[in-house]
């Protein structure tokens, strides 16, 4: 009996142990990777003036959804875009904003309006549509990582191929944003949604 | 160079001309090749430079995100120019990130320092690398590689085209100057043939022919005034020549006779020379036969000359010598001094002053004494310098010096000594004397005496004649005389004693010169002489009245003593039955008394005896005198008591008065009798045996009380007694009377006893001369 209960107890702890580890490492190796190509996307891509303003106002990545960047931000979190500041806002889940009184809600997807970037977290999956209906008009860059994304209207989709993060562009959807897509970035692209564009890069 | 100036003029001329064209076509080439290098070198870093940046520029996006097989694409658009070798991208880790090579098997060129822009020509190739710059951010390194072909293709271009060049020119050149050369060769060529032609013949009457104005024209007109010039010497000096030898055949004359009166003059100034050459040997020999160390400088303290003496009393080394560098021999001789300031000091004052002599004294470190001379040296009566001279006094010193302590110590010794000590010379002056002597005469120092004489002094007249009658006995006689006592007068004026003795001095051939006297004050020690001699003459005269007094008072008390015992003893036969009660013992009492006094005179005469009656001393045997004891004086004695008197040995024989040796032996034996415990029988035992200084030593043992070791000191004095007279019967002059006879015969006595063991009596006495007569008589007494 004794000895039962000995390995019960060994197997329970292995059990805790190694998913823990797995949780702590992976993702947050390949969020710091993702992290760092939402910043890099900010030099690759141009924003109309209006939404720029002059060289004092920041550059702002929003996160909106339950995010699992973490601490992901930190190794670029002082550095400066275009001698721009950049900040990270994170922001709840679309359906917890509605939750919130009148003027804070406002205040809230004002806030979402404002970034130069938006990264819609897996969690917003299901309201890509009322997101993207939010920002339409507001020169936002949209970034996610879920398949179909490009399909359902967003801009840019992190993909993984190789075990190395890539991503795909709706260079259209840019476009009618009057957000200009250098193609620089469009060539490392590895689909190109927007036949013109696409074209030009890789030529 | 040798072969160019061998050339005709001609060949000469072309030859420079070809030269110097060659040269300069030669130095414009390569000129050429090096600008065009340079210039194709410049255009090539350009290229690549900008190439790296296009390159970069591309690659930024692939960086940034990580996709390597879109910059190998890019990279590989430098397979365009085959001149590129390779091109490589390495991320902000500096790890290679992209890469192109034109050939698989190129080496791998990575730039020395990543994230700069380098230029390098590494090998045969052209290396550039240049960072990549994004948004301020240096994201990466690029570096491309370049071969050099198209420099060298250039390069061998370029040569090809400066050799025909230089082939062609001088082609042209050779044409050219043949023909140009002419117009300077010609006129010297012909210059030269007439010149030759002159030599040749001597004949100075041919010209040269002239052909332009040039400087070869003026050359030839020169030469045709030379020649003409020459053509009107060559007259002159045939009649120069003809005077010239009248003036040599006078002058030679002149010559020789001015040459005869040289050679009177050589000979004369050999003779000097041989003069000198002796005066200069004879200067060296004194110099060097001297025992002074000599120097000599000049005026201004050049080194002229010095001895080997010199060099040795200095220690100078020949080498320091020769260089005649006075100052450092002077350094060298300053080391060796006790006292090297004065030395310079002296030279400083005589260097100063060239009239100046000197003569003082160098004492060295080393214990040398040297007399140091310096004069001035004179030539015509002109000082030119000045010779030091060096005398070796240190034996003279050291002798001094000894003289001197010895001088001290001895005035020491005689400052010290109780006598007072003076002395004269053979006319009886004084020399000297020391301190107790100038005390003595009233003189303040010993000094004041020399040349004084005994009247001088202040002791009377007669007493120096006598002292100058003596000491002038004493030289006449030479011999010495001792303890002269003599008076002298005071200077207090009393008369002293002295204890005077005077010997003469010698000279060193052993004539007498003087005297010395000593003496000393002996008039306290007279006094106390006179005085002792006076007491013992007192003494003396109180001792024999004593002796005479106790003689004559023994012996007259004797004679009432004997009345009261014989009227006494007869009163007692008479009254013998009528006395009763004490009257009877009272009587006996009176009777005793009066025995017991006249035992007591009889013992102090028989003292007296001893002092006064001492007869010589004759040979006499011991074993004699004990035998007739036991007969005679001790017989009833020794019946009575049963007395044994054992004699082991025989006894030896004496040098002694026999009548009182007789007395301390039967002293002695009674004492040993007298002494016993209640009913012991006593036994006497008499032994001898040698002592120091030819004496004997008699012992007489006998076996009774015995005397405890603090009283036996006290038992040999007159009248001593250790018992009462109801114990022992004494009188107390026994013993000491054998003390006295003992010591009248030089000798010691003794006791060693213990109480209750018995008692050893001993004396020493002078042992007699013939022993071997002694021993048979006490065989035959035996």
């Amino acid at each position: 009996m004794k000895i039962k209960a000995y390995i019960f107890a060994v197997m329970i702890l292995a059990m805790l142990a190694v998913p823990q580890v797995r949780a702590e490492s992976s993702p947050s190796s390949e969020f710091q990777v993702k992290a760092a190509f939402l910043f890099n996307f900010l030099m690759f891509i141009d924003w109309p003036a209006e939404k720029m303003g002059d060289n004092s106002r920041p550059m702002i990545i929003g996160l909106i959804g339950d995010d699992q960047f973490g601490n992901a931000f930190d190794p670029v979190k002082d550095k400066m875009v275009n001698n721009r500041k950049v900040i990270i806002k994170r922001f709840k889940k679309l359906e917890e904003i509605k939750k919130l009184d009148k003027a804070a809600q406002d205040k809230e997807i004002e806030a979402i309006r404002g970034c130069h970037l938006l990264f819609i977290c897996d969690s917003e999956e299901k309201i890509l549509k009322e997101i993207f209906d939010l920002v339409k008009d507001n020169n936002v860059l949209t970034v996610a990582d879920i398949p179909g994304f490009l399909e359902s209207g967003g801009m840019i989709n992190f993909l993984v191929e190789e075990g190395k993060i890539r991503f795909e562009i709706n260079d259209t959807v840019a476009s009618q944003t009057k957000l200009n897509i250098r193609s620089q970035l469009l060539r490392l692209a590895k689909r190109v949604i927007g036949e013109k564009s696409a074209k030009e890069a890789k030529h | 160079m040798t072969i160019l100036r061998n050339m005709t003029i001609k060949y000469k001329l072309m030859t420079i001309v070809i030269s110097a064209c060659t040269a300069g076509l030669v130095v414009a080439g390569v000129a050429f090749l090096g600008w065009e290098q340079n210039t194709i070198r410049n255009n090539m870093v350009r290229v690549l430079t900008t190439r790296a940046a296009i390159n970069g520029e591309s690659c930024k996006a692939a960086l940034t995100f990580q996709d390597n097989k879109d910059a190998e694409k890019t990279l590989q658009t430098l397979h365009v120019d085959p001149s590129m070798m390779s091109g490589t991208i390495y991320n902000s880790k500096n790890e290679l990130f992209a890469a192109y090579h034109r050939d698989a098997n190129n080496v791998k060129v990575t730039p020395s320092e990543f994230k700069k822009t380098e230029i390098a020509f590494v090998g045969d190739s052209l290396v550039v690398s240049a960072p990549i710059i994004l948004d301020n951010d240096i994201i990466g390194t690029i570096c491309l590689q370049s071969d050099l072909q198209m420099v060298h293709e250039s390069l061998k271009r370029g040569i090809q085209i400066i050799i025909a060049v230089i082939f062609i020119s001088l082609l042209a050149v050779f044409i050219v100057s043949s023909r140009l050369q002419k117009v300077i060769s010609d006129p010297i060529t012909n210059l030269a043939e007439v010149a030759k032609g002159i030599s040749g013949k001597k004949d100075y009457s041919a010209r040269a022919l002239k052909q332009g104005d040039d400087e070869i024209g003026l050359l030839i007109d020169a030469f045709n005034e030379m020649l003409e010039q020459i053509q009107k010497r060559d007259s002159e000096l045939i009649v120069a020549k003809q005077g010239l030898e009248v003036k040599v055949e006078e002058r030679t004359a002149e010559l020789s006779k001015a040459n005869e009166q040289m050679a009177g003059e050589i000979t004369e100034r050999r003779k000097v020379q041989s003069e000198i050459t002796q005066l200069l040997s004879l200067h060296s020999a004194t110099l060097e036969s001297t025992a002074d160390g000599i120097f000599v400088v000049d005026l201004s303290g050049k080194v002229v000359s010095y001895n080997q003496k010199f060099l040795q009393l200095w220690q100078i080394s020949e080498s320091l010598a020769e260089t005649k560098d006075n100052e450092k021999i002077l350094s060298s001789v300053l080391e060796q001094l006790v006292r090297p300031e004065e030395y310079v000091a002296e030279v400083k004052r005589l260097h100063a002053n060239p009239l100046a002599q000197s003569l003082d004294i160098l004492e060295f470190k080393d214990g040398r004494v040297y007399e140091r001379c310096s004069q001035p040296q004179r030539i015509d009566n002109k000082v030119v310098g000045r010779v030091w001279s060096f005398r070796d006094i240190t034996d003279r010193k050291q002798a001094e010096r000894a003289l001197k302590e010895s001088k001290q110590m001895l005035q020491i010794v005689m400052d010290n000594v109780p006598q007072s000590i003076f002395w004269k010379d053979r006319n009886l002056t004084y020399l000297g004397c020391n301190s107790n002597f100038a005390k003595n005469t009233g003189l303040a120092k010993p000094s004041d005496i020399v040349g004084k004489t005994d009247y001088d002094l202040m002791w009377k007249k007669e007493e120096s004649d006598s002292y100058r009658e003596c000491d002038k006995k004493v030289m006449d006689s030479d011999t010495p005389q001792y303890h002269i006592i003599e008076s002298q007068q005071q200077v207090d004026g009393k008369q002293a004693w002295l204890d005077t003795s005077k010997i003469p001095l010698h000279d060193s051939n052993g004539k007498v010169v003087g005297i010395l006297g000593a003496y000393e004050d002996i008039t306290e020690r007279k006094k106390a002489e006179e005085e002792m001699e006076r007491l013992n003459r007192e003494l003396e005269d109180a001792n024999q009245q004593m002796k005479n007094f106790v003689y004559i008072a023994s012996h007259d008390l004797r004679e009432p003593l004997r009345k009261i015992t014989s009227f006494g003893s007869i009163l007692e036969q008479s009254l013998k039955d009528k006395l009763t009660g004490d009257d009877s013992e009272n009587l006996r009492f009176m009777i005793e008394g009066a025995k017991r006094m006249n035992s007591m005179i009889e013992g102090l005469l028989v003292y007296s005896r001893v002092s006064s009656k001492t007869q010589p001393a004759q040979l006499v045997d011991l074993n004699e005198i004990v035998k007739q004891l036991r007969e005679l004086e001790l017989s009833v004695l020794l019946q009575e008591k049963q007395v044994a008197v054992e004699i082991p040995q025989p006894l030896p024989f004496v040098s002694a008065d026999p009548v009182q040796i007789r007395q301390l032996i039967q002293n002695l034996i009674a004492n040993g009798i007298k002494y016993q415990p209640k009913g012991n029988i006593p036994r006497i035992t008499i032994t001898s045996k040698p002592a120091a200084n030819g004496m004997v030593r008699i012992e007489i043992t006998d076996n009774g009380i015995g005397i405890k070791p603090e009283y036996q000191g006290a038992i040999f004095t007159m009248f001593k007694r250790l018992h009462t007279r109801n114990e022992y019967e004494g009188t107390g002059i026994g013993l000491a009377v054998c003390k006295k006879i003992v010591e009248r015969h030089n000798g010691q006595i003794g006791i060693e006893s213990q109480e209750g063991k018995g008692a050893t009596f001993w004396f020493t006495i002078a042992a007699a001369q013939k022993p071997v007569v002694a021993e048979t008589e006490v065989k035959v007494n035996a």
